[in-house]
Formats: structure tokens, sequence, C-alpha cells
């Protein structure tokens, strides 16, 4: 099924280039300046830290800015996510907790961008939304047929109505509406979504394997 | 005492502060901290510092909001509020111009422009 998506939705990438490809609509200038400003904070207290950060940053960096192809890897996704978490940690420290459960050798197709953007939701939508933070917990099993990714939060929640507007195309500049309509563009069942006010949000992806 | 406040959720942020800081603080000012924009004002109902390091986005209420209480509180409107952001498109810093911020710093930012903003408060010779 993604096989025979991909040329149609590369061909959706070709119509739309230019539409996605400034340096501004790849990387948060917010994110990219405050995580530098972290970096100058570590170089004066801990140096092997501040290494570390510029690592984390330069990864994510490069699969931010790379040449985008429609799919991705599993394991590239993850590179981009697991850098993004990283520096994440290093900004917001105790407030931020990442629980990441990832079964072995799990191999799938994944359209680019779907997972980290995901991530991000939860984090700055959701837990940081609270002034004590929280926890956001990534989770990737293979099940008979398929790969089920599940990212859950313990943030702010929404109430039904809020997710309802989500996928409405008022919304379409949300990046869950945008990872949405890619997923199904590329014949994928589009994010399930379960949220309670003030106790958090999950959302899933299955992908076909 | 002369009193300046360091409002922001990332703690990396709070300590680059505190360091730059370190001088002016050795010199007798009291530096104040607060993590969301709900702490920043009780703080500065508290304390009413003379000048306000504040980021923008922040959780409880942001620093847009607390930027337009203090400008627009009887008593508290002459706190020097300088806006300290990685936000850095014009229609932000407008937004925090509307809300009467006083200065404008956007992040990554230079030691110098943070003692400039001390300078421009306390005047060079009386910290």
């Amino acid at each position: 099924m993604i096989n025979k998506a991909k040329g149609f939705v590369n061909g959706l990438i070709c119509r739309n280039a230019g539409k996605n490809n400034s340096f501004e609509d790849r990387v948060s200038s917010h994110f990219l300046f405050n995580s530098l400003n972290s970096v100058i904070s570590l170089c004066r207290k801990d140096p092997e830290a501040a290494a570390a950060l510029v690592g984390e940053i330069s990864t994510y960096l490069q699969r931010s800015l790379a040449d985008r192809a429609f799919l991705l890897s599993l394991d590239e996704e993850l590179e981009h996510v697991l850098a993004y978490i990283n520096i994440q940690k290093v900004r917001f420290s105790d407030r931020l907790r990442i629980v990441l459960d990832i079964g072995d050798n799990i191999q799938c197709s994944i359209p680019a961008l779907t997972l980290q953007p995901i991530v991000d939701n939860a984090i700055n939508h959701g837990v940081l939304k609270r002034k004590t933070g929280g926890t956001v917990s990534v989770s990737i099993r293979k099940l008979p047929y398929s790969v089920q990714i599940t990212v859950s939060d313990d943030g702010v929640g929404m109430t039904g109505e809020q997710v309802g507007l989500l996928f409405k195309r008022s919304n379409k500049e949300h990046s869950l509406y945008k990872i949405n309509h890619v997923l199904q563009t590329a014949g994928i069942k589009g994010l399930q979504i379960k949220s309670v006010l003030n106790e958090g949000t999950t959302v899933m992806i299955e992908i076909p394997s | 005492m002369k009193k300046i406040l360091i409002v922001d959720d990332e703690p990396n942020n709070r300590i680059l502060l505190q360091e730059i800081l370190e001088e002016v603080e050795q010199g007798g000012t009291m530096l104040l901290f607060a993590a969301d924009g709900a702490e920043a004002l009780d703080i500065i109902r508290a304390e009413k510092p003379d000048l306000v390091f504040l980021d923008l986005m922040l959780p409880e209420r942001d620093g847009f909001e607390v930027c337009r209480w203090v400008k627009h509180q009887p008593g508290f409107e002459s706190i020097f509020v300088a806006v300290l952001t990685a936000r850095s498109q014009e229609a932000d810093k407008q937004k925090a111009m509307d809300a009467k911020a006083d200065m404008y710093i956007t992040k990554p930012f230079k030691p110098s422009v943070i003692i400039d903003a001390v300078y421009k408060v306390f005047g060079t010779e009386d910290i």
C-alpha cells in the first residue's frame, strides 16, 4: 500500500516544491535559538554537556534539512526524534520526563517528519503547559501486520470538541492536521487521538508492514 | 536595594543570566528568579523589582500577559521590562511593544546586551 502511494505522494511533494523548503519551514527558529542559548549556558558550567548538546543539535539540523524523501526508514525518523528529545531534556531538565519503549529490530517505512512533530506537540502543547511539566511516552511495537507507534503525555489534554477541531480544514496549519493528511495520502490510516482535559493525550499511528 | 527579576522556564537560561549578572549581584543587587508567569507576578507584587528580564513563552501566564499587567498596574508601571525571547519575528516584537515592553532582546544574545540593559536602568556608576 505504501509503495503504491509513494509515487503519487512524491508527485504531490514536487508540485508543492518550494512551499515547505525554507529554513524557517523546516526548523523552528524559536527552538534553535533557545537550544543555542542552552549551549552558551552549558559552556561555562559543563563543557562536556555543551559538546554533547551541540552534537544533538547537529543531528537534529541534519535530519531537518536533509533532502526530503517522502518515506524514511523508522530508524532515520527515530534518529531525528531522539536528537529532538535529547535537546528538549537539556532545555527543560526535570520538567520533562521521557519514557521510551521501542521494540528491537522493528523495521518499516514512515512518511518523513511524522513522528517528530507529534512528539513536539506532546511536549510543547501537552506537558510544558503545566508548571510542573510531565511525562511523554513513546512506544513502538510490532503487531502481526503492522507497526504501532504511540505517543502519549500526561499534560493539559483537550476536550472532545478541541480534538474534533484538529482535523477541520480551518485548522490546516496545525501540525497534527498536516500529519493526518500525509498519512491518509500515503494510504495509511489517519491519526487516532484520545485526549482527556487535564489528564493528557495519546496519539497513535498504525503503519502496515 | 536594587532588584532584578529573571523570568524563564528553562533552567539553563536562568543560570546563564545569573552568571552574566554575577558582578552586578556582587555589587549589591538582588537577583530574583521565576520559572513561570504566575510566579513572576507573585514576585513582582511582593518585591517590586527595578528590572525584569522576561521570557515570552511561559507556562501559567505568558510573558505578554505579565508585561501588560506590570505596565497597566498603578505603582508598578515604572518597572523596566526587557523581553528576552527566541521569538525573532517582527510581529512578536510589535506585540511586545504593544504590551509596553521597554526593550526587546532576542536569543541567543551577547552578555554585553544584558549588561547594557542593566546600565540603562541603573546607570553605569551605580551598580
